[in-house]
């Protein structure tokens, strides 16, 4: 989408609540306008002081009164936007909000784009980059693990940290320019030992840092089926989906694209994915499908590595994330049976998570249940952390890998000119994530992912 | 006498100056050469060298685009040496001693034996114009000169104010009388001039010197050069001496403080903070007792020495002091006292980029006046005016070297993006694409330039593109030959793995060197083979740079719209609504670098070329 940014000369409105069905709506204004346009339909004898509620009727015409409300004026520059704002706080109600919004658009107010109230607080510098994007996390946050991140990011907690480490390698940087322009500097290749100190405490803030982040966050952890074909993968997918979403038949190998398909469970959303089975002397066909899962397995928070315990064969290979044993077709075994195959997991050292069975439809939301325990686990880091972007994770890996590189160049007697190259990669990543270094796709993608009255 | 009428005309034969008048004539322009003393061409009023860091890039440069400075240079050194070998190849830089006479001497001669450059000994004092073009120059003398373009290379010598001690004279250099009426000329224009300073050292006797007392200091065996081409010198090679200041001299210089033009306040222009005075330097690194003193010879026929690091401008009587105090120089005599001199120079964000004045079409300023230091970044911004300065006449467009392009697109760009606040002196720290502009791959670099603005002849071209057809034919050798058993055991490597690898390969390794691999060394030009090695030991980062520069270069496409209102466009502070006024971004990348600039800003710039382009 070919996004336009517009000028902010104009008075923009919009209702901030969004179709909540609660008690109070609340439509802001914002622009030069702005104290004009509510005082005409909300008028009072009196001069409003800034930042102070007020009871005002609120007239949709000369002497027709729409609704009692509360309203609060905010004046430039002491305001979201840097602007003239008024919030005028209503009933809830559909007819309401859309009248009055209808009134002060034929009063000269526009209706606001996407996004456009962070925007025009990110043009006054009364927000920088990072905390515009966490404006659009915490009203699109899906859990409150979410909103905890989005709000930390907001107040300029990452941006602190993220500065902070900024200045630690400019200091360095200056001394490594100072070294490469004269010849004569005293130290040898103007990086000190404590330079290198100073990298190396960067960097491992910056690696301790990312560890704790699960990139996962944004769009949901995922949960990867998995194991030989035929095994029930499908049928627990569908059983968990609530809808036959993927064809399920007796012929080995009928699923051959990872299916996924977004879960909810209370505060937790997560993505469930099935995958192609894996078995030795797959057909060709069949091969572009394993290779899509197993990449889709290496992407996910948890593999349930299904299997029968009639099964001899077909033990998951080791991956780096988390992998329980889930027994399948359990209403096929006796209890010596399960328990034989229960401890075969033990021994080779895999950790067992039950017995499920589509036929009786048993086990399953005992299971579901200690996945999402699992899943939920995981959010205390991701608060700490209070990363949210994929941009900044990304943003973040290359500055900890340019100072890795710089390290190893530092070991390998690389010349300063390459040494200052690597520090001044990693001082532009984090400068990146501050906004001080702007890339104009970027600013204009993250605005149009904004919702409008934010 | 002849009427004098000429495409373009130079006021000033400094570095500046010649540079810009051989760039009209070698693009077949007429041009006219003004100066105050034909017998003062091209002289170095400072130290007798040429390059150094940064600057060695900006001479290699200037070749690389048919100018002068790097031939003369190479033809008049007597030391060369290649400074900063261990701090990688983007910041290697050459460095020479000239024999100064002989600098002047040999670029005198090229400028008169020029057909197409006439010189003309006078004063210009006011230029002529109708408030929209100008259409010529007045000299003292009552002699007009007719002229659709003019280049300003004054140095320092508008209202140049020499200072000794307490003692003060007119002067743009010891020995020299100053423009004196050009100041006033330029402020009716409504250019705004402040004023620098910047010092030189006393200069010594040589038949004084204890020499034998003294470190000696040679030029590298392999004798670096700046040009491309081979340029004859048989002048014999000299060394350089290094002695230091002591404790002595520090205390010379505190008692007698307080008689420094510089602490008395009589001194108003800022100086370098880089090539700073002596006093200076004692005062901010009180803690350092120890400061080197190069002593370097001024030619092989003159007797003076110049002793680098001890720019000065304290009176005569504390001069011979302090020079009596430093091992060596016990007894020297000084032939010349050091000296400081203020000057007016005019803010550099008043110029386009390219080098014209917003002031008044045609006028166009290069070198010191444009508050910089150094004979290099002088002789860039001549060779770049006078390109722009003759392409102005004929009506074509103008010649901008980008940032990514070279260090003189970097020193243009600072200067009228960012201005100054002390005399400029160019580093390879300012240059953020460094690793791709490197002194051995100049010519590679800008050919493509040199020859669409018309810069090189027949000759230099057909030699440009011999050496072009060596570096492909290298680079294809490297990567066609395998590495045998013979050339492993050789090499003393262990690992068996490397046998039919290419010598490329090989190459990546730190402890290799590209003679080390080529059987027929000497068959390649020393040049050739020190670019294509830089290329494929620095391959992966010069990989990453490339991909650097073509993210920004979405800001560099982006063209401000011509005549827009900053004081109109809302949102942005006062400070930078003024700045964006002042300088005139021609694109939103030029923007995004003036000082003081917010990512806010950039966006609502965004906006408005967004808006401009929609109307």
């Amino acid at each position: 989408m070919n996004y336009k940014i517009d000028s902010n000369s104009d008075t923009i409105v919009a209702c901030s609540t969004g179709n909540v069905d609660g008690a109070i709506a609340i439509v802001r204004l914002s622009g030069p306008k702005a104290l004009e346009i509510s005082r005409n339909v909300a008028p009072t004898s009196k001069v409003r002081d800034s930042h102070r509620f007020y009871r005002a009727a609120i007239f949709e015409r000369a002497e027709h009164i729409l609704d009692d409300a509360m309203v609060v004026e905010m004046h430039a520059p002491r305001s979201y936007t840097g602007e003239d704002m008024v919030e005028l706080h209503l009933h809830a109600s559909r007819y309401i909000v859309e009248t009055l919004v209808e009134r002060l658009v034929s009063l000269g107010a526009r209706l606001a784009k996407p996004g456009e109230f962070t925007l025009r607080a990110f043009l006054s510098g009364k927000l920088d980059l990072m905390q515009a994007e966490a404006v659009s996390d915490l009203i699109g946050s899906q859990n409150e693990a979410e909103q905890r991140a989005a709000t930390r990011q907001l107040k300029g907690g990452i941006s602190e940290k993220v500065g902070a480490w900024l200045e630690s390698l400019e200091i360095l940087l200056g001394q490594a320019r100072a070294a490469l322009d004269f010849p004569e500097y005293p130290t040898g290749n103007g990086i000190s030992d404590k330079g290198i100190g100073t990298v190396r405490r960067v960097s491992g803030e910056l690696q301790d840092f990312i560890g704790r982040i699960r990139i996962g966050m944004q769009t949901g952890q995922r949960v990867c089926l998995a194991g030989a074909p035929n095994v029930g993968k499908s049928s627990l997918f569908n059983l968990w989906a609530g809808e036959t979403r993927v064809i399920v038949d007796e012929e080995p190998g009928t699923t051959r694209d990872p299916v996924e398909i977004e879960m909810r469970d209370g505060a937790l959303r997560w993505t469930l994915v099935d995958t192609a089975g894996f078995r030795h002397h797959a057909g060709r066909i069949e091969k572009v499908g394993i290779e899509l899962s197993t990449r889709a397995l290496a992407a996910a928070n948890l593999v349930l590595w299904l299997m029968p315990a009639d099964l001899e064969e077909g033990w998951p290979e080791a991956i780096d994330g988390d992998l329980w044993i889930v027994g399948t077709k359990a209403d096929l075994w006796s209890p010596e049976k399960q328990a034989d195959f229960e401890s075969r997991v033990v021994k080779r050292g895999y950790q067992f998570a039950g017995w499920i069975s589509s036929v009786e439809v048993m086990g399953h939301r005992g299971l579901r249940s200690e996945v999402v325990g699992h899943l939920s686990s995981g959010y205390g880091d991701i608060d700490v952390a209070g990363i949210v972007k994929e941009r900044h994770f990304s943003l973040l890996v290359q500055a900890r890998d340019a100072l890795a590189q710089f390290e190893i160049g530092v070991k390998n007697q690389m010349s300063l000119d390459v040494l200052s190259y690597e520090l001044e990669d990693a001082a532009k990543a984090l400068g990146c994530i501050l906004g001080n270094d702007v890339d104009l796709e970027v600013l204009e993608k993250i605005f149009s992912e904004f919702c409008i009255g934010k | 006498m002849d009427t004098l009428n000429f495409d373009v005309t130079v006021i000033g034969a400094g570095h500046a100056g010649c540079e810009a008048a051989f760039a009209v004539s070698r693009m077949g322009g007429r041009v006219g050469l003004v100066t105050l003393r034909l017998d003062r061409i091209a002289q170095m009023s400072c130290n007798p060298a040429i390059g150094g860091v940064g600057k060695g890039h900006l001479v290699r440069e200037i070749d690389a685009l048919g100018g002068v400075m790097g031939q003369v240079a190479d033809a008049t050194g007597i030391q060369f040496r290649r400074l900063n070998l261990s701090r990688g190849p983007a910041v290697r830089s050459t460095r020479c001693q000239s024999d100064a006479d002989k600098y002047r001497e040999i670029m005198t001669g090229l400028v008169t034996d020029n057909d197409s450059i006439t010189c003309i000994e006078g004063e210009a004092v006011k230029i002529i114009h109708d408030g929209k073009r100008l259409s010529g120059v007045q000299l003292k003398d009552g002699r007009t000169i007719v002229s659709n373009a003019i280049i300003i290379t004054t140095g320092t010598f508008l209202n140049g104010l020499c200072h000794i001690g307490d003692e003060n004279f007119a002067g743009g250099r010891i020995g020299d009388r100053p423009a004196s009426f050009l100041s006033g000329s330029l402020r009716e224009l409504g250019v705004g001039l402040g004023r620098f300073k910047t010092g030189t050292t006393p200069r010594l006797d040589a038949d004084t010197i204890r020499w034998s007392s003294l470190d000696v200091q040679y030029g590298d065996p392999e004798n670096p050069r700046f040009s491309f081409d081979d340029v004859v010198n048989s002048l014999e090679q000299v060394p350089c001496h290094i002695t230091h200041t002591n404790k002595a001299t520090q205390e010379v210089i505190h008692k007698n403080l307080h008689r420094s033009p510089l602490y008395q306040g009589i001194i108003k222009g800022h100086g370098p903070r880089y090539c700073p005075s002596f006093e200076d330097k004692i005062v901010r690194f009180a803690d350092k007792d120890r400061h080197h003193v190069f002593l370097e010879p001024e030619g092989l026929s003159s007797n003076r020495v110049y002793p680098n690091g001890l720019s000065t401008s304290l009176p005569r009587d504390v001069q011979e002091e302090f020079v009596h105090t430093i091992p060596g120089l016990e007894n020297a005599k000084i032939l010349q006292y050091g000296y400081a001199v203020e000057y007016d120079y005019s803010y550099p964000t008043q110029l386009y980029p390219t080098l014209m004045t917003k002031a008044l079409a045609g006028l166009f300023l290069a070198g010191q006046i444009n508050g910089t230091s150094g004979y290099e970044e002088a002789a860039a911004q001549g060779l770049m005016a006078g390109i722009n300065a003759l392409r102005f006449v004929g009506g074509d467009a103008p010649a901008i070297m980008g940032r990514e392009q070279g260090y003189i697109g970097v020193l243009i760009d600072d200067l009228v993006t960012k201005g100054v606040d002390e005399p400029y002196r160019v580093f390879t720290s300012r240059a953020e694409h460094r690793l791709t502009l490197r002194e051995a791959n100049a010519e590679e670099r800008l050919f493509g330039l040199a020859t669409n603005w018309g810069l090189l002849s027949g000759e230099r071209q057909e030699r440009a593109r011999d050496r072009q057809v060596q570096r492909e034919r290298l680079r294809d050798h490297l990567k066609a030959t395998k590495v045998g058993v013979e050339l492993r055991l050789k090499l003393g490597i262990d690992s068996a793995g490397v046998v039919g690898s290419s010598i490329e390969d090989l190459l990546k390794r730190p402890e290799v060197s590209i003679g080390m691999l080529l059987s027929d060394s000497v068959r390649w030009d020393p040049m050739v083979q020190r670019q294509v090695q830089e290329e494929v030991k620095y391959h992966g980062y010069i990989v990453r740079e490339k991909n650097e520069i073509k993210r920004l270069d979405r800001l560099e496409k982006l063209r401000m719209p011509k005549g827009m209102s900053y004081l109109e466009t809302p949102g942005l502070s006062n400070e930078l609504q003024e700045k964006l006024t002042e300088i005139r971004p021609e694109t939103l990348g030029q923007a995004s670098r003036i000082p003081g600039m917010t990512p806010a800003a950039i966006a609502l710039l965004r906006v408005q070329i967004q808006k401009h382009a929609s109307d």
